[in-house]
């Protein structure tokens, strides 16, 4: 569950690469969210790389602390298993 | 100097009378009785120097002032209307030609003035996220328009959606790790390229397997994330 404050879809975005989970708002109330779609962000890169070198490094961060995650997850659900 | 009078052994008179000299010079009031000696290359050059500061500092003080006077005092719905539909007016002005055709045929930038005062009082936040005609400017006006929007302190009871991103999403402006701080620049250009999407729930946001169009930025509710490991 993300709350209000996270975003997401920079990895996907950044890295040309699918998307490996879904996303949708949440059952109980409509969410607002702020989007930057389509060639916005590559203009915004364009005229600030040094923007573009950041979002990067921390996308690249990200993707690494979701794949830690997803392994500590799955070793989690194994343990229990074996339990 | 062409002060005459003043005794070479006088050292506090002189002191005081270089310090009322700079001080007239930097205020840019320079009364004139005082004034680099005739044909002295030297001197007018340390002259010309130090009136160039005195402008720059000039400016600098008056700057200043007037921020204390608008820092200090928070814009009522109304003021802040007036104050933005000035803003827009300057900007229909200096940017007219680059307004899109749909908008300068008719009467429709006169409708659009009237109106404006309105949208703003009744809520600023409507007018920048929803209203047709800031959509349909250009990314540059876009930009000076919300520059104006971020620096007036506003005192109404609706949140000010933008400046409430800026805060909330002060994460992709600064950076303490790799020393980075965003300027106003990049600041303006992001908040311009925001687009506003309301989910209903269960409404989906990003597919699975499919490359994103973007970044989601989440400002108000939760968004679920899900993993089909079929197919």
């Amino acid at each position: 569950m993300l709350n209000h404050g996270s975003y997401f879809g920079d990895i996907s975005y950044i890295f040309k690469v699918k998307n490996l989970y879904y996303f949708e708002s949440s059952r109980n109330k409509p969410a607002k969210i702020f989007a930057l779609v389509d060639d916005a962000l590559d203009n915004i890169f364009d005229s600030f790389p040094d923007f573009q070198k950041i979002f990067e490094l921390r996308a690249l961060r990200r993707q690494h602390y979701f794949k830690k995650l997803k392994n500590q997850m799955r070793e989690f659900t194994k343990i229990k298993e074996d339990q | 100097m062409g002060l005459q009078g003043i005794g070479e052994d006088a050292q506090y008179d002189q002191y005081i009378i270089a310090l009322y000299f700079v001080t007239t010079t930097l205020s840019t009031c320079g009364f004139g009785e005082i004034a680099a000696t005739k044909h002295d290359a030297a001197e007018a050059s340390i002259f010309l120097i130090l009136q160039f500061v005195g402008l720059l500092f000039y400016s600098y003080t008056i700057n200043e002032i007037q921020m204390i006077f608008i820092n200090g005092h928070a814009f009522s719905p109304g003021e802040y209307a007036t104050a933005m539909s000035e803003v827009v007016e300057n900007l229909i002005v200096k940017c007219g030609k680059q307004l899109p055709t749909g908008l300068i045929q008719g009467d429709k930038i006169q409708e659009w003035k009237k109106y404006t005062i309105q949208y703003f009082k009744i809520s600023p936040n409507t007018f920048l996220i929803e209203n047709e005609f800031f959509q349909s400017l250009t990314q540059n006006m876009k930009v000076q328009l919300i520059k104006e929007n971020l620096s007036l302190p506003y005192s109404g009871s609706e949140q000010l959606i933008l400046p409430s991103f800026y805060k909330l999403f002060d994460i992709i402006f600064l950076d303490y790790e790799f020393g980075f701080k965003a300027d106003d620049r990049l600041v303006c250009q992001v908040l311009a390229s925001l687009s506003y999407h309301t989910y209903d729930p269960n409404g989906g946001i990003i597919e699975q397997k499919v490359i994103s169009r973007g970044i989601y930025f989440i400002f108000e509710g939760q968004v679920e994330v899900f993993y089909n490991n079929q197919d």
